[in-house]
């Protein structure tokens, strides 16, 4: 067990003003059986107001607002967090864990197999295989960027790991799901992936080939990156071009 | 029954829609062109028991198909009792994940269903298609009665026919129970939409305020209407004529222009209620249709009043087998297409048309259906004889409830089965009879 | 109801504007007409020029035809009938169905050929706006009412100033036109004139700002 602070932060600087933007953000810490929100702080700049909801997956969705116009937009969450990770989730595993979407498709020329042994074993050796068949770089992948658009390439960053991982799973019927969340020293968000065996929840970070531990903050669960976005907005602004700077901290 | 007087005046009938501009929007090369609905005078006229008989049934279906809904977006126990295979609610695209673990206000997610019915030649009522997203069509045959009882009023004193004009208080009726305190507002998508004379009508004949996506803005969790002195009214309930995945940009396609952002946080707060519910695509598409009977039973354990059309499922393997061996008397359908678009029949195709659409049926079950053709009866309209089907609106409120009137269609073209307006059809008021 | 959106705002105000242009412009032609029967059969140009739109005609029998009934022509008649149906057409549950009718039927009139002179079909349609406002005074409700008064007003002193009407003309649809501005609340900030001024340039920048608080957008 192990408390940890954490701080997101998210920044927006506009070309020019803009008006009317609304956002939507998952960046409240999940409060599961593995970790506990101890508390938070949300602050918003210039300022703007919010609400909380629930999405399908279970996750907390901020959703506001900053009508008055504006160049700079900030979003900060910090509080701290308790991790437990001898514990885990057990929490229900819809039907929906059973499909592959767009993002996770897998293709026959993926070139994976699952070992025979313990299901923890098999996600575990999983991991590796991804792994070590992925170099990790930034910046030749994006957002949209398929499973099997990263496998082929070979490279990719922490979302493309782990939406392999997932084609592989569903390719060989074992639910599982996409998690977003933040870990001690990266400086920026990060994604791994659960299986499900019947019974519980394995967490497993192919990016690192490590099993979750107790620097992990989870922030949203999902089949996909798509479905657990930690950031998403729109505004009313023409031609207007925006630098998005996101910071996380976790210590 | 004797509506000579009606049909006398039928060039007056037709100018008076004109006048009160009754028409449908379509996009022809890419520009936008307004045409008049066309309007076929000779009534069809339902008797007291038929429509008795259809009311029940309809109501049975519609319950049944709302408490499907609520069922599948929460502990989905008819999938877990193997009723319905889990394929044909989570995998269908009308399955929105973001609706997951929500149940709307009233337990409702159906409040306005068009059920589309034809009659066959046996006299038997089958149910050809349900739609629960955003059926239209009401406003045309409100409008054509309230013309034909100007026009002709000796029509409508000797013949004793329920008045359908009380379908703007039903709707009002249908939102103000899910309005949660402020005004009633109908939500389109703008006036190049193809049903925009319906959305306006329906606004002035409910008292509702019309209103495109801009006009609408999200401020804690709560609807407001952008009133141009700045203050802000509240938006209690809201019949939005926008399709799902339109509707709030930050929850669905981020392109859309058009939606009106974080709606979806007030829907899900409890704090608009939108009508029809988000979602019930998973509910009205061919491939559910065939076990809607089934829901029936399970969730009411009922018989069901109303016939399906004799439907096989590919996806199983008897019906797989019995579809290939009939092919060339049976249509097959698309799941995932709509509005008449998708379907071919198998007495139009030659041997090695049928071969390939064996190989497709085997390679892809579940997304196609196949049907028994139903040999439907004839209506009789001043072009000839012609198919027609109707579409009987339910409406879910305190209760539920049939509106004795529908939207009858006909195909203009007298060998087509498609009797669709985007495809060119015309309509007919609907006449229950009082006794 | 006693609220409007900025949308419907603007749909309303230039309603009016184009309902009164149809409505003046019309007086204006026959006004035209009249004079190229026996006095000047180039008097068009005259009337091209007061309204600013470009002269496109080739000599006043094509003047007569195309500036009613031609629909390429940005400035016919029937093209400001169009926009006004437009900004009818989404008002609806606003102005009532009864009312949009009556801009639709003026257009369907001149939409299509007959063989009627000409005097008459614009007479029908004069005839068609007259209801339309009879239909606005019975079936709207006062802020969009005024609103819809403002636009028409607007027009109407604006055709009389292009006109050079007399002052007592200039008085009369301006004194109507303030009345009005007096009740939408959306117009409070504009700095109104204490009493009525027959200042021509003056009211062309009244105009001017109060055009400015509606959009149009289409």
């Amino acid at each position: 067990m192990r408390i940890l602070d954490f701080q997101y932060e998210m920044k927006l600087t506009f070309s020019n003003e803009i008006k009317d933007q609304f956002f939507q953000l998952r960046c409240l810490p999940l409060d599961n059986e593995v970790q506990h929100v101890v508390d938070h702080k949300i602050k918003i700049f210039p300022m703007g107001i919010y609400s909380t909801t629930k999405d399908g997956f279970g996750n907390t969705v901020l959703s506001g607002s900053t009508l008055e116009p504006h160049k700079q937009f900030s979003f900060n969450v910090s509080g701290k967090v308790e991790v437990d990770s001898d514990k885990f989730c057990t929490d229900r595993c819809h039907p929906l864990y059973r499909y592959e979407t767009e993002l996770t498709k897998y293709t026959d020329d993926m070139d994976f197999v699952l070992i025979d042994d313990t299901f923890e074993n098999i996600i575990k050796d999983l991991s590796a295989q991804v792994y070590y068949a992925l170099e990790y770089k930034p910046g030749c992948t994006t957002f949209s960027t398929t499973a099997y658009e990263a496998y082929k390439l070979k490279k990719g960053v922490c979302q493309d790991y782990a939406h392999i991982t997932l084609a592989v799973l569903h390719h060989y019927h074992i639910p599982c799901r996409y998690v977003a969340g933040m870990m001690l020293g990266e400086g920026a968000t990060h994604a791994w992936i659960e299986a499900y065996d019947g019974q519980r929840w394995y967490a497993y970070d192919p990016t690192n080939n490590k099993k979750v531990d107790d620097t992990y903050i989870a922030l949203a669960k999902g089949r996909d990156w798509k479905d657990c976005c930690i950031d998403k907005g729109i505004f009313d602004g023409k031609d207007t071009k925006q630098k998005l700077k996101v910071k996380v901290k976790v210590k | 029954m004797n509506y000579d007087d009606l049909l006398k005046n039928e060039k007056s009938m037709n100018e008076m829609l004109e006048r009160y501009g009754v028409r449908f929007g379509i996009y022809k090369n890419n520009t936008f062109k307004e045409q008049l609905f066309p309007f076929d005078p000779i009534p069809r006229i339902i008797t007291k028991e038929e429509f008795d008989y259809l009311e029940k049934g309809l109501i049975q279906r519609v319950d049944a198909l709302n408490m499907f809904l609520k069922d599948v977006y929460t502990d989905y126990q008819i999938v877990k009792d193997g009723v319905i295979p889990e394929d044909f609610v989570f995998s269908s695209k009308g399955f929105l994940p973001e609706c997951v673990d929500f149940v709307p206000i009233n337990d409702i997610y159906a409040h306005i269903a068009g059920i589309d019915l034809v009659q066959g030649k046996d006299g038997k009522w089958y149910v050809l298609e349900d739609n629960l997203r955003i059926p239209s069509g009401a406003s045309y045959p409100m409008i054509a009665r309230t013309l034909e009882r100007k026009i002709s009023p000796k029509t409508f004193e000797d013949n004793e026919i329920v008045d359908n004009r009380n379908y703007a208080k039903m709707l009002k009726e249908t939102m103000d129970y899910v309005n949660t305190g402020g005004i009633n507002v109908i939500l389109t998508p703008g006036r190049y939409n193809a049903a925009y004379f319906e959305h306006s009508y329906l606004a002035e004949q409910s008292g509702s305020v019309l209103a495109v996506p801009s006009e609408l803005t999200v401020e804690n969790a709560t609807v407001y209407y952008r009133s141009a002195d700045e203050e802000k009214i509240k938006v209690g309930a809201i019949y939005r004529r926008v399709s799902d995945e339109y509707l709030d940009p930050l929850t669905f396609v981020p392109e859309s222009l058009i939606g009106v952002p974080s709606i979806m946080t007030a829907y899900r707060n409890h704090n608009v209620g939108l009508i029809n519910g988000i979602g019930n695509g998973v509910a009205d598409d061919k491939g559910i249709y065939y076990f809607v009977p089934k829901m029936i039973e399970y969730y009411l354990h009922e018989k069901p009043i109303l016939n399906n059309a004799p439907t096989y499922l590919p996806f199983y393997e008897d019906d797989l087998n019995i579809v290939l061996e009939n092919l060339p008397d049976l249509v097959v359908k698309d799941v995932s297409e709509a509005g008449g678009y998708g379907v071919v029949f198998g007495r139009d195709m030659d041997e090695e048309k049928l071969a390939e659409w064996r190989e497709r049926l085997k390679k892809e079950p579940r997304r196609f259906i196949a049907q028994e053709v139903i040999d439907f009866i004839d209506l009789e309209t001043n072009e000839g004889c012609r198919k027609a089907d109707l579409r009987a609106f339910v409406l879910s409120g305190e209760t539920t409830r049939v509106w004795a009137s529908g939207l009858t269609r006909f195909s203009r073209n007298k060998d087509s089965f498609v009797v669709n307006s985007s495809q060119g059809g015309g309509f007919k008021d609907t006449w229950i009879l009082s006794r | 109801m006693d609220f409007i959106t900025i949308e419907k705002a603007n749909n309303l105000y230039w309603l009016g504007r184009y309902v009164e242009r149809v409505f003046t412009c019309l007086k204006y032609y026959q006004l035209t007409c009249d004079k190229m029967i026996d006095q000047d059969i180039d008097c068009y140009k005259d009337f091209c020029k007061r309204l600013d739109i470009p002269d496109i005609y080739e000599d006043k029998v094509d003047f007569s035809k195309r500036y009613i009934f031609d629909e390429d022509n940005f400035d016919s008649i029937y093209s400001n009938l169009t926009r006004a149906f437009d900004n009818a057409i989404v008002l609806r549950e606003e102005i009532s169905g009864e009312t949009v009718a009556y801009i639709d039927l003026s257009r369907h009139l001149l939409g299509s050929y007959k063989d009627e002179p000409i005097f008459i079909q614009i007479l029908k349609v004069s005839d068609y706006i007259n209801a339309f406002w009879g239909s606005v005074d019975d079936t709207v409700n006062e802020l969009p009412r005024n609103i819809m008064k403002v636009g028409k007003y607007v027009e109407k002193l604006d055709c009389a100033l292009r006109f050079d009407e007399d002052d007592e003309m200039i008085f009369k649809a301006e004194t109507r036109m303030l009345n009005r501005v007096e009740r939408v609340p959306i117009l409070k900030e504009l700095d109104l004139p204490e009493t009525v001024i027959l200042n021509r340039q003056e009211l062309s920048e009244l105009l001017y700002n109060i055009n400015e608080s509606f959009e149009y957008e289409v």
